[in-house]
């Protein structure tokens, strides 16, 4: 079956036909839904961002401009929904808190590499938990989403200048907390 | 794509801490969520695209909700309060 592009699902949309939405879904769906739990923390709140951003999108479908670029809209729409959220929660000292707490990935393979490899993931997950939501952000689009430059700058709001600094220091201090996090782990040893 | 703009100047693909961000296992929702979220966003669609082909129902549903509707329930509420007090005074 050949693969719709972004600018044809766009215009099907603009035309409300569920099936444009099925595809646009089963495309950007489960990547959305990761990029949210790592932005927020939280599975709960992931859930809640996940289908505010798809009802956004089915509520927005026929005012969609054509040239809209879909995975950018939709990142920007969820880690807006972020950030708002996150803004009435800094107001609230323990649910702030709560932001930093990340689920654990469960590792799926078996016994020492496993253990090791999953630990050093686990190191990983909390250092990038704890970078500021704008560091961490920036990472999750580029390394792990792999977005072009343009589209994050374009879901940031900021210049591909700002991106890449942004990008840089985001990159220096998950280095330095990795670190810190390995000499913690040494020192427990 | 220019791999420059993908590269960000940042040695993206030759950085091990971004490789190892790109390498974290992906977080899936759930099927029951993930059917949830469909079905609720393809009814949201549904009703968008029968407010899309008629243009008259929306003035008409924010008639019915902001206006008519508040008043039939305030009046509904005056009536039963009024028969209710009436009903009290009769008996003392």
């Amino acid at each position: 079956m050949a693969v719709s592009p972004d600018s044809e699902l766009v215009e099907r949309l603009r035309r409300g036909e569920a099936a444009a939405f099925d595809v646009v879904y089963a495309r950007y769906g489960k990547r959305l839904y990761g990029f949210l739990v790592r932005l927020t923390g939280r599975r709960d709140l992931a859930d809640d961002l996940y289908q505010e951003t798809w009802l956004r999108l089915a509520r927005h479908a026929g005012r969609l401009a054509p040239e809209t670029d879909l995975a950018g809209w939709l990142y920007t729409v969820a880690r807006n929904q972020y950030f708002d959220h996150h803004r009435s929660a800094a107001l609230d000292g323990e649910r702030l808190r709560e932001t930093h707490m990340l689920p654990l990935p469960q590792a799926a393979e078996a016994p020492d590499e496993a253990a090791a490899a999953s630990d050093t993931r686990e190191r990983l997950e909390r250092a990038l938990a704890d970078l500021s939501p704008a560091h961490r952000e920036v990472l999750l689009l580029v390394a792990v989403e792999g977005l072009a430059q343009d589209q994050v700058a374009q879901i940031l709001g900021i210049e591909n200048d700002a991106v890449r600094q942004r990008l840089s220091r985001a990159r220096a201090q998950l280095s330095e907390r990795l670190e810190g996090r390995e000499r913690g782990a040494r020192a427990v040893q | 794509m220019d791999p420059k703009d993908k590269d960000m100047g940042v040695g993206l693909d030759n950085d091990p801490l971004l490789r190892q961000l790109a390498e974290l296992p992906a977080e899936r929702p759930d099927d029951l969520t993930y059917a949830r979220v469909r079905r609720r966003a393809l009814a949201a669609l549904a009703e968008e695209r029968r407010m899309t082909q008629h243009p008259w129902l929306r003035p008409a549903q924010t008639v019915w909700q902001r206006a008519i509707m508040p008043t039939l329930l305030a009046g509904t509420i005056g009536a039963y309060l009024t028969w209710a007090v009436q009903y009290s005074a009769n008996l003392y």
